[in-house]
């Protein structure tokens, strides 16, 4: 899948869920790597750290004993962020405190699958990060 | 929860207060799940499912899968800004299952019916 293709998927996502601002797919260091927002998106989400400190969370989550940590929830004054790993890149829903977090966690789903594919690209270019 | 099941057409007020009612503080859950399980006996029920506000599953049986939650929710949202502030169901038909779906501000409930 090129990334216009994951662009114009994320972008699908932003007008079916109300109330979500952005997409944001990053790598362990959060660096960006595919991104969908509109204007609403604050902007300290797109700074790398803080993209980037789920992937310390869910590294340390996943040495609770109960097995490799998938997805976390922040709910936040404003603004919930949906995280899920997908080592060695990660995804982050960010939208607004109303807004559906079950369906956030389905559309999360739907999404596996494609990046799953783009984490195994990244997986074989990148072997040493990985954190499942 | 018991409103919102008599919303969605099934269900008279003589049957509603026949369901078990076991709520009681510090035992959410198992009011929840006391009432769903009683749904569940109703003819015709194959899953039940109960979701808060935010989308998230309170409880689901049978057939009624909890990653739905989300979209069941999603569904009555939509549907009550067809018509702010009136009472509604939503019923989504298939050939397989019907889904009844009947909400308020605090609570979604959904039943899947076998088509009659």
């Amino acid at each position: 899948m090129e990334g216009e293709q994951f662009e114009s998927m994320f972008d699908n996502v932003l007008d079916r869920v109300s109330g979500l601002h952005a997409v944001i797919v990053t790598d362990r260091d959060g660096v960006i790597v595919s991104k969908s927002a509109t204007p609403q998106l604050p902007e300290a989400t797109e700074d790398p750290a803080f993209l980037a400190t789920f992937s310390l969370a869910t590294e340390q989550a996943s040495k609770l004993g109960l097995s490799g940590n998938k997805s976390a929830v922040c709910i936040y004054r404003e603004y919930q962020v949906v995280h899920l790993n997908h080592s060695p890149l990660f995804v982050s829903l960010i939208a607004s405190d109303e807004a559906n977090t079950g369906l956030l966690l389905g559309v999360g789903e739907e999404l596996a699958e494609p990046i799953s594919k783009l984490s195994a690209v990244f997986r074989q270019r990148t072997p040493d990060f990985d954190l499942q | 929860l018991l409103y919102r099941l008599k919303g969605c057409g099934c269900l008279s007020k003589a049957t509603i207060d026949q369901l078990p009612r076991e709520a009681s503080v510090g035992r959410m859950e198992k009011g929840v799940d006391g009432v769903l399980e009683g749904a569940m006996s109703l003819p015709g029920v194959q899953g039940a499912l109960a979701a808060d506000d935010q989308g998230l599953c309170l409880g689901a049986k049978g057939t009624a899968p909890a990653a739905a939650s989300g979209y069941i929710a999603a569904l009555a949202h939509r549907a009550s800004q067809l018509e702010p502030e009136s009472r509604f169901s939503v019923c989504v038909e298939s050939e397989a299952m019907n889904i009844l779906i009947n909400a308020d501000s605090d609570a979604t409930v959904a039943l899947y019916k076998i088509p009659a």
